[in-house]
């Protein structure tokens, strides 16, 4: 029998549904992707511990510097445990930050993730 | 949506924080101190001495915006809450013994004082001393949820670091128990506090 190469994906129907929190920072000093959600991980683990973080599936999915924007992927389920813990949320590898939640949506396009680009129109159509 | 706040903040932060109105709470020395500070924006005057609430509930009527007490002690928060004319109790229970219980949550919704909590107790607060604010808040919002006593949620912060948007706040009502619903109505009404009684 031949080896297994990979995992089979996931039905959408078993993975549970996930809303989208875009996230506004106001701090004096920059901070990185991977250290904003170090922080964001040790907040809500210090919150409601390991059950419930894993409970919550939180996912950092983008951080715009530019913008002092994050977007943060998390589940339906724990969506009001997560929008609480947000406020907490004081420092990033010592730097003071002040969050405040913009927007939750369903979608990463809607929450104001980075556009996918267009499909090129084939030569000849109009 | 209204916050109350130990400084008062600038401009363009309360504008990211999406705070239409920061009163800036103080222990004002004198009426004539409370009435020069009503003036630059809005004040609440803080009573912080069980003997000195009925006194000073009376002498600053009209010069600050609002009055308040900052509990704590069960004699202060039992004073505060026997008064008709103060209309929030802040801060009743801290990270130590409860300093609430029936009584004086009945007493609060006969005289119609709300409940204030500063949410920068809880950000300052770690460990063992933020578990047992917790448990006293928990406590607190089951009182209050039994006597109908609106529960708020506020800043009261010191410095830009420990500002947060009084919507996001809410989060922490539902935290205590309260529906998402009810704790925005709560964030909704805490403007009618300014009025007064």
């Amino acid at each position: 029998m031949s080896e297994k190469k990979g995992l089979k994906p996931l039905p959408l129907s078993l993975r549970g549904k996930k809303r989208y929190l875009t996230i506004g920072f106001l701090s004096d000093k920059p901070f990185s992707k991977r250290e904003l959600e170090k922080a964001f991980w040790e907040n809500y683990l210090e919150l409601f511990g390991s059950h419930g973080a894993a409970k919550a599936r939180i996912h950092l999915k983008e951080y715009s510097r530019t913008e002092n924007q994050a977007i943060v992927r998390c589940s339906l389920q724990e969506l009001e445990n997560v929008k609480a813990s947000v406020p907490f949320l004081r420092e990033v590898s010592g730097k003071p930050v002040v969050p405040a939640i913009l927007r939750v949506s369903g979608s990463v396009k809607k929450a104001g993730g980075k556009k996918k680009p267009k499909p090129r129109r084939k030569a000849g159509k109009v | 949506m209204l916050d109350i706040n130990f400084f008062n903040p600038q401009e363009p932060i309360l504008e990211f924080l999406g705070t239409s109105k920061s009163v800036y709470a103080k222990r004002f020395s004198s009426p004539k101190q409370a009435l020069k500070a009503s003036e630059q924006g809005l004040t609440c005057h803080l009573i912080t001495e069980p003997k000195r609430v009925r006194l000073e509930s009376k002498s600053f009527e009209g010069k600050a915006s609002m009055i308040a007490v900052l509990g704590g002690s069960i004699a202060l928060n039992q004073e505060a809450v026997s008064s008709k004319k103060i209309g929030l109790l802040l801060d009743p229970v801290g990270s130590e013994r409860l300093s609430v219980d029936k009584q004086v949550l009945e007493l609060a919704s006969r005289n119609n004082v709300s409940i204030g909590v500063f949410f920068s107790g809880l950000l300052k607060a770690k460990g063992f001393e933020r578990a047992m604010l917790f448990k006293n808040l928990l406590m607190l919002a089951r009182l209050c949820k039994n006597k109908r006593v609106p529960l708020h949620v506020f800043s009261g912060a010191r410095d830009w670091r420990e500002l947060r948007p009084v919507r996001d706040l809410t989060g922490l009502q539902v935290l205590l128990g309260f529906k998402p619903e009810q704790a925005s109505l709560f964030a909704r009404q805490a403007r009618e506090l300014l009025g007064g009684k």
